[in-house]
Order: C-alpha cells, then sequence, then structure tokens
C-alpha cells in the first residue's frame, strides 16, 4: 500500500505543536480517606490455603488449643492446662483441651499486566491495573499478609515478597514508577510465583488478557487448592464494541502488527459475537480450573462501582 | 483584472499535486487497536486495492488554499476601487484666533483636533488624508495614508492658532492640488464659522462644513494707538467692542512703561464700541491697555503698543565746513549730529551715518554713507569736473526718494563727472551727467551727490532739508511698526551692518536668523505679547526694538457662527471626465485567505484527532 506521507507529517506536525501537554504530575493513586475505608476489607481467602498460624486473619482449616472452642480433643503431655476442659472431666473423666479455629496469614502474589495495550484507549487501563494493584496490595499488607507484585516483563518481583502495613508506601512507590513493557508471560510468572511461595497463597491476575493465555498452564503451576487464583479482566467498552467504520489499517500495540480490513456492520457484528465468546470462554476455561474470573470494564469508577463488584463476586469480603 | 506576475499562475500546477497527493493518502486509515487478537477472528473480505479519489472536505480546503495561494502569487490587480472603501479626504482645521475661544467641551480649537483625530482614527486600507490648516495663510500640515495615522496625530496635535483671518480659498486650492487624482475625494472644513460666509463655487470637490461652537459674548480691544504730539505728551486712543446681547460693565488698566497708570471703569453696550482716549503727560516708549473682558477668549483683551516715533541716528559730518548740511541734519530730530574734520576722521563702529563733504575715506564705513562733492581718486571714479544747469532728469529709481522735490531753478555750478559704478544708480541726472546716485556697497549703504553745496544753490532753497531728511532715513534701515497682529507677516529689513538677528518671542524662545547684507526677511509672529529683536553685526548689537503682537481684530474678535453646517456636492465629474482610479492589489486579501483556511485545516484537523486519540 502506498501511504500519502504528506497528510501524516501534517497531521503529526499539528498534533505535535499544538497538542496538550500531559500534566507534569501524575495524579495519586488514591486518597487517605480511601486507603482508611479500605482497611476495613480483606481478600476473601479460602481455608483450604496454607498460611503461617496466628500471624494473619484468615481463616484456616488449623485447630489449636483456645478459650472459645469449636471441638475436643484428648490431652496429651504438654498441653496447656489452662486449655483443659474441665466440665467435660467431671462428665466423662476423660481429660480433653478445647480447641478453636485458628487465624493466618497467606501469600499474596499479583501479577500485573504492563504490556502495552494496556496503555491504548481511554481511560487508561494500566492506570486501572496499578490502583486494583495497590487496592489488594494495600489491604493485604494491612492485614498482615505476605505480599508480592510481579509484572510481566520480570522475572524479578518488583516488590516483596513483604509483610507490613508499613511497607505500603513503598509498595505505592513501585507502583507509580511502572512504566508499559514488552509482552506479559503469564506462565512464567506464575513458574515464579510458585517457586518463591511452595506452600500456596493467592494469586491475583489483573490483566486485560489480550494474550493467547495459557490457562492450563497457569493452573500446572499454582494448582487450586493450594493456591486461590483470581483472574481480573479489565475490559474497555470500546474493545468490545469498537467506534470504527470503513477501510482501516489496524495496527497492533504491541507487537506492530497490521491488518487491512474494511469495516462494515456485518464484520463489526461478528467482532462482537467473537469479543463476546472470547469473554465467555475465558470464564469458562478459568471456572473449569477453579479460578476466580471477574470482568472489570475501564470506565467503573474503583470505589464507587469495581469494589462493590469484587465483594459481590467475594473477592473481597 | 491585471496581472503583475503572471508567472506565479505556476503555482496553480500544485492542484494536480495536490489531488495526486489525496488519491495517495485515500489509504486505509491508521488506527492503533490494544490487539489484534478478536480481529483476526473476525473473516476478512479482500480489501479494495483501488485507488479511488474521495471528496473529502480536507481536499476541499487543501485546494482552496493552493488556489488562492497561487493567485496571490500572480499580484493580481482589480482596475476599479472597492465600493466606498478608499477615501481620500482633506480636514481644513480653521486656526483662525476666534477658533481659540473655550466652550464647553473646550475650545474650539481643541473640539476641531478631536474630531480630526477621530477622522484619522477612522482611517481603512488605502484612505488618505491630507492636514491643512487654514489660517492667515493656509499651510499643508501633513499627508499620509492609514499606515501614517501615528504621524498624522501628532502632526494635528502641534495644530495651534495661528492669527487672525482665515485663508479658505488657499486650503481648497491645497485640498484640490493633492485630492484630484485621488478615488473619493472629499473636503471637510472643520471652523467655528467666526467669518464672512465664503463663496464655495469655485470648490470643485465635495465639501462638508463642520461647523464647531455656539453663539458666545466676546470682548475685545481691537484698536490701540498711541502717538507723542506736538507739546511732548503722548496721545492714546483705544477701540473696545462687546459683541454679545447684554451689556458689559468693566474696568481697563492702563499701563505706561509696564507702570499700572490708571484703572478706568466702563460700560458698553450689546453689540457696540466703545472709544477710548487719553492724552498723557510725558513720553512713553509702550502703552498696554487690558481689560477684563470675563470672556472665553482672553487673548483679545488686551493689546501693547509702541510708541510711535523714530529710531535714533547716531550721524557722523566729516566737513571743514558745511554749516547748512550741520543746520539741516540737527533740524532732524531723530539725528546725534557729531562733526569731525577730515583730517581727524576715524571709522567708528558706533556711527549710523557717515556723511563726507569734499572728501572721501579711504574705504566704506559701514552703515549709511552719504559723500557730497567727492574728490577726484580714491573710492569713486570721477573723471574731472562740469558745469551743470537746470533743468534736470528723475530717474525711475530716483521717483521714490525724491518725488515731490522741487529741483527747479537751481544752479549746480561745478559738478564732479562720476562715471557711475555698477553698483551706484543713478537718481537724477543733469543731462547726462549724474548728480545724486544711491547704491549699495558690501555692507554700506551709499548715496552720493556730486555737486558742491558751497557752489550750488541748493542750500539756500527748500528743497535742501527735505532732500537731506530723506536721503538720511533713506541710508537707515526701515521703522518697525508700533504692533502688529497676530498672523501678519512682516518684511523685515534690518541695518545693512546686521550678520544676524535675534528673535526672542514672549516664551522666552530665542531663534537666531542670518541675514544677508539689506535683504529682508519675514518674520510671522505665533505668539501674543511682545518679541524682542536684536539685531547683530557678528557680536556687536547694531539695534535692539520690541515689537508688540496682539490678537484683537475686528473681524476676528466677533465669535458668532455666521453660517451652519451643510454638505455640498462638487463638480468633480465635470472636471475629470475620465476618473483614474487607482488598481487595487488583491494580494494581501488572498493570503489572508489562504491563512484563513489554513487555520480552519487546523480545526478540522483537531476536531478529527480527538475522537481518535480517544
Amino acid at each position: 500500500m502506498i501511504r500519502c506521507e504528506s497528510q501524516w507529517m501534517c497531521e503529526m506536525w499539528f498534533a505535535t505543536i499544538f497538542r496538550r501537554k500531559p500534566a507534569t504530575t501524575e495524579p495519586l493513586l488514591f486518597d487517605e480517606t480511601f486507603l482508611r475505608r479500605l482497611e476495613r476489607l480483606s481478600l476473601q481467602t479460602q481455608r483450604a490455603l496454607r498460611g503461617t498460624p496466628i500471624a494473619g486473619q484468615h481463616p484456616s482449616r488449623q485447630q489449636m488449643p483456645a478459650t472459645i472452642f469449636t471441638d475436643h480433643r484428648p490431652y496429651v503431655h504438654g498441653d496447656d492446662p489452662r486449655y483443659l476442659d474441665w466440665h467435660a472431666y467431671a462428665r466423662q473423666e476423660h481429660l480433653l483441651v478445647r480447641l478453636g479455629e485458628v487465624e493466618q496469614d497467606v501469600a499474596v502474589s499479583v501479577i500485573v499486566d504492563t504490556s502495552r495495550s494496556m496503555t491504548v484507549g481511554e481511560p487508561n487501563r494500566l492506570r486501572l491495573a496499578i490502583q486494583l494493584t495497590g487496592a489488594i496490595g494495600y489491604l493485604s499488607l494491612s492485614h498482615g499478609d505476605l505480599v508480592t507484585v510481579l509484572t510481566g516483563g520480570q522475572l524479578a518481583p518488583v516488590f516483596g515478597p513483604a509483610r507490613g502495613k508499613t511497607l505500603s508506601v513503598a509498595l505505592l512507590r513501585v507502583l507509580r514508577a511502572l512504566t508499559p513493557t514488552s509482552q506479559l508471560d503469564l506462565a512464567q510468572a506464575a513458574r515464579v510465583v510458585a517457586r518463591q511461595q511452595p506452600q500456596g497463597g493467592v494469586v491475583v491476575v489483573i490483566s486485560d488478557l489480550l494474550t493467547p493465555l495459557p490457562i492450563e498452564e497457569l493452573a500446572q503451576h499454582v494448582p487450586a487448592p493450594r493456591w486461590q487464583v483470581m483472574v481480573l479482566h479489565l475490559l474497555s467498552l470500546a474493545e468490545l464494541a469498537p467506534p470504527l467504520h470503513g477501510p482501516l489499517e489496524l495496527v497492533d500495540s504491541e507487537t506492530g502488527e497490521r491488518l487491512e480490513i474494511d469495516l462494515t456492520e456485518e464484520e463489526l457484528a461478528v467482532f462482537r459475537t467473537a469479543a463476546q465468546t472470547w469473554r465467555a470462554s475465558l470464564a469458562a476455561r478459568c471456572a473449569a480450573r477453579g479460578m476466580a474470573y471477574a470482568p472489570i470494564m475501564t470506565d467503573w469508577p474503583l470505589e464507587r462501582q469495581i469494589i462493590p463488584f469484587l465483594r459481590a463476586r467475594r473477592f473481597l469480603g | 483584472m491585471n496581472l503583475l506576475a503572471p508567472l506565479g499562475l505556476l503555482a496553480l500546477l500544485t492542484l494536480p499535486v495536490i489531488v495526486i497527493l489525496h488519491m495517495m493518502q485515500s489509504r486505509r486509515r491508521r488506527t492503533v487497536v490494544p490487539s489484534l487478537l478478536l480481529w483476526q477472528q473476525v473473516p476478512l473480505r479482500p480489501a479494495t486495492r483501488r485507488r479511488r479519489l474521495r471528496f473529502t472536505f480536507l481536499l476541499l480546503l487543501h485546494m482552496l488554499a493552493a488556489l488562492l495561494l497561487g493567485l496571490a502569487l500572480a499580484q493580481p490587480q482589480i482596475p476599479w476601487s472597492w465600493p466606498g472603501a478608499t477615501r481620500a479626504t482633506a480636514i481644513i482645521i480653521d486656526t483662525s484666533t476666534s477658533m481659540a475661544l473655550a466652550e464647553t467641551g473646550g475650545s474650539r480649537i481643541e473640539r476641531a483636533r478631536q474630531r480630526a483625530a477621530t477622522l484619522i482614527s477612522q482611517m481603512r486600507g488605502a484612505d488618505r488624508i491630507v492636514l491643512i490648516s487654514a489660517g492667515p495663510s493656509a499651510r499643508l500640515i501633513d499627508q499620509g495614508s492609514s499606515a501614517d495615522s501615528a504621524r498624522l496625530l501628532a502632526a494635528l496635535r502641534q495644530i495651534t492658532i495661528e492669527g487672525v483671518g482665515s485663508d479658505l480659498f488657499g486650503a481648497f486650492t491645497i485640498a484640490e492640488t493633492f485630492l484630484l487624482d485621488q478615488p473619493g475625494p472629499r473636503v471637510i472644513w472643520l471652523t467655528d464659522g467666526a467669518l464672512p460666509p465664503p463663496d464655495l463655487n469655485t470648490l470643485r470637490l465635495p465639501l462638508q462644513v463642520e461647523v464647531i461652537g455656539t453663539r458666545q459674548p466676546n470682548r475685545a480691544i481691537v484698536t490701540l494707538a498711541a502717538y507723542p504730539n506736538r507739546i511732548g505728551a503722548t496721545d492714546v486712543y483705544a477701540r473696545l467692542v462687546n459683541f454679545g446681547d447684554q451689556p458689559f460693565r468693566g474696568s481697563v488698566r492702563l499701563l505706561i512703561d509696564g507702570q499700572l497708570d490708571r484703572t478706568e471703569q466702563i460700560s458698553i453696550r450689546p453689540d457696540s464700541a466703545l472709544e477710548l482716549t487719553w492724552t498723557l503727560p510725558g513720553a512713553a516708549q509702550q502703552v498696554r491697555l487690558e481689560m477684563n473682558g470675563n470672556d472665553g477668549l482672553p487673548l483679545d483683551d488686551s493689546a501693547t503698543v509702541n510708541i510711535a516715533g523714530q529710531q535714533p541716528i547716531r550721524a557722523l559730518l566729516v566737513a571743514d565746513d558745511a554749516p547748512a548740511l550741520a543746520r539741516a541734519l540737527q533740524a532732524m530730530p531723530e539725528v546725534r549730529l557729531q562733526t569731525v574734520t577730515p583730517a581727524a576722521y576715524a571709522p567708528a563702529s558706533d556711527v549710523d551715518l557717515s556723511i563726507f563733504v569734499n572728501t572721501l575715506p579711504s574705504r566704506w564705513p559701514a552703515g549709511g554713507v552719504l559723500v557730497i562733492n567727492p574728490p577726484t581718486g580714491g573710492l569713486l571714479p570721477i573723471s574731472g569736473t562740469t558745469r551743470a544747469d537746470s533743468p534736470v532728469t528723475l530717474t525711475p529709481a530716483g521717483e521714490t526718494l525724491l518725488r515731490d522735490v522741487n529741483f527747479g531753478g537751481i544752479t549746480w555750478g561745478q559738478v564732479a563727472v562720476i562715471d557711475p559704478p555698477s553698483w551706484l544708480t543713478p537718481l537724477l541726472f543733469n543731462g547726462d551727467i549724474p548728480l545724486i546716485m544711491r547704491g549699495r556697497f558690501e555692507r554700506s549703504e551709499v548715496a552720493v551727490w556730486s555737486f558742491d553745496l558751497t557752489a550750488s544753490s541748493l542750500s539756500e532753497r527748500l528743497a535742501f532739508p527735505l532732500l537731506v531728511a530723506r536721503t538720511a532715513r533713506d541710508l537707515m534701515p526701515p521703522q518697525l511698526p508700533t504692533s502688529m497682529t497676530l498672523g501678519a507677516s512682516l518684511s523685515y529689513r534690518a541695518d545693512v551692518r546686521t550678520t544676524h538677528v535675534e528673535l526672542t518671542d514672549p516664551t522666552g524662545t530665542t531663534v537666531r536668523l542670518a541675514l544677508q547684507p539689506a535683504i529682508p526677511t519675514i518674520l510671522e509672529p505665533t505668539h501674543i505679547g511682545i518679541y524682542q529683536i536684536r539685531e547683530w553685526a557678528e557680536d556687536q548689537l547694531v539695534r535692539e526694538a520690541q515689537l508688540p503682537v496682539n490678537a484683537g481684530a475686528i473681524d476676528e474678535s466677533d465669535p458668532t457662527p455666521r453660517f451652519a453646517s451643510a454638505t455640498r456636492n462638487g463638480t468633480l465629474a465635470a472636471v475629470i471626465a475620465q476618473p483614474t482610479a487607482t488598481p487595487q492589489p488583491l494580494w494581501s486579501w488572498l493570503i489572508i485567505a489562504t491563512i484563513a483556511l489554513l487555520v480552519g485545516e487546523w480545526l478540522y484537523i483537531q476536531r478529527r484527532l480527538q475522537p481518535e486519540a480517544r
């Protein structure tokens, strides 16, 4: 195809000279009141997860001697006599120890897609992904969980593993410094997570999933029930129903690959159907592998729509 | 339409280039999408490869811009004027004294300046304005187009009152000179109408008369004169007028040589005059009369006049014995006579008139020189003596000086036969022998009498003192007027010795004027008050005088408008059969239109880019 450079250059010249300059300072990810409200939430984790007892606030399947009890077990040498159930001894003449539920921490690993496709369109998907990562990381650190953040482009985590609310500032600083990178390799990131946290934990994948997602390979590295995988799929309306028409040359933002197409209503209808099918397929494949899947539209407000949606989907409690 | 640079049309070749570029541009619109993952699932039809020109708004803008630019490069001109666009206006501002009258909203001249400034600021495009002042003599102040507005406004601010009278026809002549070949000519005359209605039939241009001012009362001193009388006193005459419909009661102050002499109460009936006379004891140099006119034109409420008198003449008689001549000189009141013998003569700078009887100096002394019966040799070419008898003949040059002097019956005796050099003009002949000659040599005014006073019967005749007095006064510079009216001009002839004149106006500003001997210079006072005049011969003061300048005049002190604002069509069409319209260049408009198109294109592109960016 012969390209008319003059008109393109003319437009670019005008766009370069007269475009609005971006603000020199990025707005804050969250305000303080939002963080305070966020502390009241927590990740909804499964009891099957293995964590460090007593250190966290997530329910576990482990039981230990406790004052508030749900079960008994025979007394063995070395048990704390304070937890002996003397009433049961009086009735049954057996020494029984009262057992209660033990709370635990979990390892929370967030895999953020920072590929270039996350930056195409308005509102910016990457910023929403960073906000979600920050929110999940902050509430996990607040609840004493072990937090790790990975991006698709790097083998080593960009943050963590770390524990403690005091590290939330460092987390937010790291997230604000994130820039678009090359393509996301989810399987590689899952391998890193599995190697670092062999006891299992929560894996949150935040991505537009515009890559051939190896759901099955992901499930192999972080299998349920040892791992609880949550997939947050960031979708934009322009992606599901693009406002395009006519002869176009579509350029892949990540690979630079081009596709010439004459878009008519017929093609657009086919595209919309394909997008719905793709989304449904992702949800079905995630469900089949025991992964939680939540589609999130990028134009949803974080606090007023996304957080309630995640609570409704039992991602947050 | 004319094209000044037809080769500029070659730029229109860009039109097909633009079409080709747009055909090439009709490629698919490039759109960046997050991923082609889903798009690849859409069953694609083979893309159309055939390029087809799409008539878009952008193509239209590009073609129009290129077309206008190509036409602009060809520099087209249209041979007609823009309808009502270009105007050539002559603004004639009345600068007569009555325009100084203060009314509500400022003086009349200020309001005229404001109106003219408005007209200047309203100039557009190729409009032209000619600024003319119509004072005692019409003057072109400045002219220019709309690009010269700042300069025209600065020139307008310099226009002030010039004096009595308004040379309207001179102003019309200037206006016609500059406007007859201009498109849309018109004349706007800003005046207070305080002058007799002029005959405007001679003006060939459309005229718009704008009368500034209303009927206002004014009291003025229109005449002031003072003369010494025979008994050594001074007679003073003044004429005061009251232009108004109310009687005037006030006072006048008479100042003699700067000292208050008297104050008198006066009463003048409406629209009438009051004549006052005083006889002042003793001699005086200057009289000033002031009136508390209490009106809007204080300029004519005072007047100053010098006492009419002769300038003193310091005369030096170089003669052994000339009693008749000495008596005749001493009979002149302004002459201060000194007598020396030829042997004791030495040139002196403080002598105005040197009289040589039967002798000649080695060179002509500066100033006035009267030579009587010159001896042979020396400064004059004398070939001998001869006898001269009546009758005598006056030359045309002598008619001015010697008219009415009766030379009949005079016996002249032996006279020197002088072959007059080129600088000497004979005034009186006896046959072909010149008897009286007059001329100027360098810085000397010279009169030569070739007859001997002792041998002639002239000294016994009544014509003798008359001839002496006329000759002595003719050798001296003329007297200054006792006063002048603002706006009048004076042909000033300085003493022949004068090399330069210092003229100090009432504001204290001194102007130095270099003079050529005996060539008069024109003085045009521009301020009311007393001008100081000093004549210098190199660094020696020759003469010092004062010249009062007054504003009051019977024609000017009545500020009542005598005609109203009007508009009159000119007869220009009859005068100019084929009006030559100035060709109007179009390139600037075409460039402006091109720039506007490009701006529109930019806005259009910006609007298109915004949704794509989203």
